[in-house]
């Protein structure tokens, strides 16, 4: 084991890259988190500025403005999971990473991809 | 080996400051001597270590013993409750004496025993778990347990003398403000709990930067002991969770003492932001409490399996995502509230999505067991009673998930027994698992299998017989928290079972704590590895000092497919077989691959940690009880001891590289962003940030109550002239402090100093303008929930500048000292960082309260 240069001890920063990686594995869930503030947050507003009163038409628009952020939000997540098997799949040392990035991306679009059901169910407003 | 006078960027050599309080180094060595100088230098003290030593092998296990006193009161409350409910009508507790003791249970279990005692078993067992010395900031834990156990004291010894907190374990107002709960009962719950939250988000920093930073050499974040990744997981969500909560705290304070009105209805307040803040937290902590049982029963199938865990890289998946959807289930407490159904709908559906990982982890410990040969220790039978109750506590979670059926049992008996289920299935099953399986490491001596399956049967037959009627209680509609019922509704013979068997998982408690109490005498001998478990820890033996030597770890089963680990251990041919500087020490490896990076000095005993926490939680108990003078006394104190520890931070080292065994030669101190003193800043700041995010959370919210006019006091619109002077300051400020480091870097020593001075200057010009701003535009804290949103936000903001200028100050005494230099630099940097957020957060607050108003008006 060779010894770490003065740099290494005392300025080291190619070590400090090492918490994006760490984040880059839950990069799902943090996409899945805007996501469910976003809906949340613009549902909660729109209903108390009164979107519950407007026309259906407006409804059935906000609805499908969720419908869309939430497919968005879903392809950003899934382009991610694939972009990090192709960078990663050849390199053993990476294959844990890849595994779990895949892993938090596949459950994140689970999880928002379930949120088009109520989207799809449940009028605004009500 | 000494390292070369650095090099400015000018050009110019730089020689080093005399450290006069640098050890010297001492060569390292395998033999007899190395081991006796890592003996002398983990040594105990030999009076008063009881409070003074800060080793996690002493920590741990008062922290563990101090949460299980805590779980022991708060059964016998429990017993208390079930002896007033067996029959209709009783009169053994009155309304006011129950309301105490329900409210108690809740509190004591949830914030006192539950969470406090599996930070405290990672505590004693993590850095062994993951080949390290002890925790890296062991001060750290010390002032953590001390502030819970002498906190949590205060808030326990209020029901002795009637003023114990009585507005349930979640404390909604109204019925907790000033109006309706005026006297002090509520104060000692957000006082004294606010303490212990703290304590427990300092755990977490450690336990974060712990795992990530002082992993054994090789053990990458894939050959991690999985109840590392839980604990990673779960820290992470104590820091994010717990601030919403102490924001909620502060909030309800600031309204029951200054009269600000968030949760104030007639105010423009609203009770339902305690309830989003509260759930917030609330929620996670569910998994925060169930997360690292997980851990532990993950940890423990391998050994009484025989085989390794299956599907390692999905449980970690299925913790990591169990630690971010539970932050999407908040609402679903909230039911009930009046929210848009298809904002329940949203938090419906991220309930079910937790079922996937929840799900994942069940099917992995099934695969364990079905493909292996189980030894069917106590361990083992506490393991599959877990899995028995916490598989029925999920289905009823799926029940209660769904909103029309959350409608109809919420607040029933029938959500008592779920939660029971969840909880006690949950933590307190795989709890008992642990303490039979890891108290022959910690005490040398086997508890007794006879005493444990009896200890085992009583409480699964207990438990069960105790809550299941609950459920049928519930459906029957007995509501949550009444102290008595009529004879004539149904319930009676439900309720009388229930407080039988409550007698009975009783009477399995109190075996256990028999056979704890009779093992330290008559226990058989445990010897080095009863289990022939397969984790680092069985190879430390809880020593002081942990490991002879630091062996690299290259497996998930270290003493299972590790042959020599053993023999390479004791003969000290891993690294630090020795202690180079005759102090505490531990590796720093990096977060990933677990290079070694650094040799840490860690802190040995001392009283700072021990007097700051008890003049601290007497500050508070004061503060409660109203009485000012000794809080002032006590304030100062603590004050004191604060600053002596801050000031004894950030050493005097040798520049040299150490050796570090194995041929390798390791700095002794890191000024970087490598550094664990930046680390722990980053992800406290992390914290801290979340309490910011807590309060702009409470005035968009408030907003949204009644958003027709904003400002809605009839308080002067706010102008930009202000803020955007005081955005300057603040942004001027965080630049010269970046300036200053810059400058250091060049050993620039006078131009340091003034930038130090003009930062701390423009911080005090920007607290002035602040002020007046504020005062000029006429908002009464107390008139409207709108006042009191915008003095708290911009007071926690106008206190991280305050924060920032004393840092300031702090840097320049310590260069003027010759404390900090152009290498012996984290002070600077760390304070750095506190900057490098109180600026942004400075600007957003700013624009939230000087912008939102013309936006929305």
């Amino acid at each position: 084991m060779s010894s770490p240069s003065i740099q290494g001890g005392a300025g080291a920063p190619e070590k400090a890259r090492a918490v994006r990686p760490l984040l880059d594995a839950a990069f799902g869930f943090f996409v899945w988190a805007a996501h469910f503030l976003t809906i949340y947050i613009a549902t909660a507003v729109a209903c108390q500025l009164g979107l519950g009163a407007t026309g259906a038409a407006n409804r059935a628009a906000f609805l499908t403005a969720l419908e869309l952020v939430t497919v968005a939000a879903v392809a950003v997540v899934v382009l991610h999971a694939f972009r990090r098997y192709r960078q990663q799949r050849a390199v053993p040392e990476r294959r844990f990473r890849m595994s779990v990035t895949i892993g938090c991306d596949a459950i994140a679009t689970v999880a928002m991809a379930g949120q088009l059901v109520a989207i799809a169910l449940v009028p605004a407003c009500a | 080996m000494t390292l070369p006078p650095e090099t400015s960027a000018t050009g110019t050599t730089i020689e080093p400051a005399p450290d006069l309080a640098a050890p010297a180094l001492h060569p390292q060595s395998s033999g007899p001597d190395g081991l006796e100088r890592l003996r002398a230098a983990w040594a105990k003290p030999r009076r008063f270590a009881f409070v003074t030593e800060v080793n996690n092998t002493h920590v741990g296990v008062l922290y563990i013993a101090t949460g299980f006193l805590f779980f022991l009161g708060a059964g016998v409350l429990a017993l208390l409750m079930r002896i007033q409910l067996a029959h209709p009508g009783s009169r053994f507790l009155n309304a006011g004496s129950y309301n105490q003791v329900f409210t108690m249970h809740g509190t004591v279990m949830m914030f006192l025993f539950a969470v406090p005692i599996l930070e405290a078993i990672a505590v004693l067992l993590l850095p062994s778990m993951l080949g390290a010395r002890d925790m890296p900031f062991p001060r750290l834990s010390a002032l953590g347990y001390w502030s819970y156990a002498i906190g949590g004291l205060l808030v326990f010894a209020s029901l002795f003398f009637g003023v114990a907190p009585d507005g349930g374990w979640f404390m909604y107002p109204p019925l907790t403000g000033a109006r309706y709960s005026p006297g002090i009962n509520t104060d000692v719950w957000v006082l004294g709990l606010g303490f212990v939250e703290i304590s427990a988000v300092a755990a977490a920093v450690e336990l974060i930067v712990g795992i990530l930073r002082t992993r054994a050499p090789g053990m990458t974040l894939g050959t991690m002991p999985i109840f590392a990744w839980y604990m990673l997981v779960t820290a992470a969500m104590i820091m994010l969770g717990m601030p919403a909560v102490i924001a909620a705290d502060v909030l309800l304070e600031l309204e029951r003492a200054f009269g600000m009105p968030f949760y104030d209805a007639t105010k423009g307040g609203d009770p339902l932001l305690w309830q989003h803040l509260f759930w917030l937290f609330g929620h996670p902590e569910v998994y925060i409490i169930f997360l690292p049982a997980a851990g532990m029963v993950s940890m423990l199938l391998p050994t009484f399996a025989r085989t390794k865990l299956v599907g390692y890289v999905w449980v970690v998946l299925a913790a990591i995502s169990i630690g971010f959807l539970s932050f999407g289930l908040w609402v679903h407490h909230m039911f009930t509230t009046g929210l848009p159904l298809l904002s329940l709908s949203f938090f419906s559906a991220a309930s079910s999505a937790i079922a996937i990982p929840m799900g994942i982890q069940v099917f992995a410990w099934l695969a364990t067991l079905w493909d292996a040969k189980p030894v069917r220790r106590v361990p083992l039978r506490f393991i599959v009673g877990f899995l028995v109750i916490f598989t029925i506590g999920g289905v009823t979670g799926v029940m209660v998930a769904a909103v029309p059926y959350d409608w109809q049992v919420h607040d029933s008996y029938f959500v008592v027994a779920h939660l029971h289920y969840v909880l006690i299935g949950g933590m307190v099953f795989p709890l008992f698992a642990a303490v039979y399986y890891w108290t022959p490491m910690v005490t040398g001596r086997m508890l007794s299998e006879r005493l444990g399956r009896w200890a085992f049967w009583l409480m699964f037959i207990g438990f069960n017989a105790a809550f299941l009627p609950m459920h049928l209680t519930g459906l029957r509609g007995m509501p949550r928290r009444i102290y008595t019922y009529s004879g004539d509704v149904g319930w009676n013979t439900l309720n009388l079972v229930s407080s039988v068997f409550a007698f009975v998982f009783a009477a399995g408690v109190l075996i256990v704590v028999i056979d704890i109490v009779r093992h330290r005498r008559t226990g058989a001998e445990a010897g080095h590895n009863p289990w022939d478990a397969p984790s680092l820890e069985w190879l430390s033996g809880l020593a002081g000092h942990g490991f002879r030597s630091l062996m690299p770890v290259t497996s998930r089963y270290p003493l299972w497919e590790q042959k020599t680990i053993k023999d390479d251990e004791l003969a000290g041919r891993g690294y630090l077989p020795d202690a180079p500087t005759t102090e505490r020490e531990t590796l720093v490896t990096t977060s990933i691959t677990a290079e070694p990076e650094q040799i840490l000095r860690l802190p040995g005993p001392g009283w700072t940690a021990f007097i700051a926490a008890a003049a601290t939680a007497i500050v508070f108990g004061a503060t409660t009880l109203r009485l000012r003078a000794v809080g002032l006394v006590a304030g100062a104190v603590a004050a004191a001891a604060y600053v002596r520890w801050l000031w004894s931070m950030d050493r005097a080292f040798p520049r040299e590289l150490a050796d570090a065994g194995r041929g390798a030669s390791l700095p002794l101190y890191n000024n970087g962003r490598g550094s664990i003193g930046r680390w722990a800043m980053g992800v406290t700041l992390v914290s801290d940030a979340a309490v910011v995010a807590s309060f702009i959370f409470a005035y968009l919210f408030l907003w949204t109550t009644r958003p027709a006019v904003w400002p809605p006091d009839g308080s002067q619109l706010p102008g930009f002239r202000g803020p955007a002077v005081i955005a300057a300051l603040v942004v001027g400020g965080a630049l010269l402090f970046e300036a200053a480091d810059r400058l250091n870097q060049r050993s620039r020593r006078l131009i340091t100093s003034v930038c130090l001075v003009a930062c701390a200057a423009l911080a005090a010009g920007a607290l002035g303008a602040g002020w007046r701003w504020l005062g000029g535009l006429g908002i009464d804290p107390t008139a409207h929930s709108y006042g009191a949103t915008v003095w708290t936000l911009l007071g926690y903001v106008a206190l991280h500048v305050a924060i920032g200028a004393t840092m300031a100050l702090w840097c320049l005494a310590r260069l003027a000292l010759g404390m900090i230099d152009s290498w012996r630099c984290l002070t600077l940097r760390v304070c750095q960082l506190w900057w490098r957020l109180t600026a942004p957060v400075t600007v957003l607050a700013l624009l939230l309260v000087a912008g939102f108003p013309h936006v929305v008006s």
